[in-house]
């Protein structure tokens, strides 16, 4: 029950788009914003609501780089990584219980 | 029910791949050294200019650097994903290890052991690397993956000490077979994780 309520708690990750996000910049130095919008198949705006979201959280930090063009990167951040980590184990155990 | 059992599969799969990914990255830097020794060796005996071995190790050096950084970079956050304890500077984590190893692996070494220069300096390359990656292991890593690449140069000490010629290159064979071993062991963690 106590992982259930923590689970409810983190309002950032309990979202499919932002945790999908993270699990993605998990194991990667960077990813550039177009990488993301093509693994995940959304649109851009909704992209950037969401990566917006998970900056304020403190989870990645976006920034720009020089990829052919500007471009726009993301790279996860300690906590983030730290967060999405506590997170998924919490939804196993969680998983795990129900069985 | 069916529902549950699915995401609780996703769950694992998508574990499996993060294990699977940070064994490689872990294997990468070892391949790395395997392949810059290799390479030394091999045109040690083509190419024979002046300065050729400093220049060669210190280019060798700079790399083995930027390799690390970049992997480091991406197992640190790996490793605060599964739960492990690294604190808010792990880069000390390497710089402490690698810096003993250097002093005592070519300083004390060779200035404190009564033994001929070839072996001297055997000994002193055994030591630093046995000593700089149990440091690394038992502050950063602890995988057991790693074991074998600072356990078998640990052991060669012993066997480079009774010898009498070709040291250098025996050590050198010896780091070899530790680190084919601690990659061939990470792929093999890897392989296992993503099948499991």
């Amino acid at each position: 029950m106590d992982a259930l309520r923590e689970l409810a708690k983190n309002s950032v990750l309990g979202n499919p788009i932002r945790l999908g996000i993270m699990l993605y910049l998990l194991p990667r130095e960077k990813a550039l914003f177009r990488d993301i919008l093509e693994v995940l198949e959304i649109t851009p705006g909704n992209l950037d609501s969401h990566l917006k979201a998970l900056e304020k959280a403190g989870y990645v930090k976006i920034y720009k780089v020089f990829a052919d063009r500007p471009r726009t990167a993301v790279k996860i951040t300690e906590r983030g990584a730290e967060e999405t980590g506590k997170y998924l184990r919490m939804l196993k155990s969680i998983l795990s219980d129900a069985l | 029910m069916e529902e549950v059992k699915e995401l609780k599969n996703i769950l694992e799969r998508v574990e499996s791949k993060l294990i699977a990914a940070g064994s490689i990255y872990a294997a990468i830097n070892f391949a790395y050294w395997l392949f810059v020794m290799s390479l030394f060796y091999v045109i040690s005996e083509v190419v024979n200019l002046p300065g050729m071995v400093i220049v060669y190790w210190s280019g060798a050096i700079l790399g083995g650097f930027i390799v690390a950084g970049r992997v480091f970079k991406r197992l640190i956050n790996l490793y605060i994903a599964s739960g492990r304890k690294v604190g808010s500077f792990p880069i000390w984590r390497l710089i402490v290890p690698w810096s003993t190893g250097v002093i005592i692996g070519w300083w004390v070494i060779p200035v404190t052991l009564k033994a001929a220069p070839d072996v001297k300096f055997a000994v002193g390359l055994l030591s630093f690397i046995a000593i700089s990656l149990f440091g690394q292991w038992a502050l950063l890593t602890k995988d057991m993956e790693s074991i074998p690449a600072f356990l078998i140069p640990a052991l060669a000490i012993i066997v480079v000490l009774t010898m009498n010629t070709g040291t250098s290159s025996w050590a050198g064979f010896a780091i070899a077979t530790g680190f084919s071993l601690t990659v061939l062991w990470y792929l093999h963690s890897a392989f296992r994780a993503i099948e499991r």
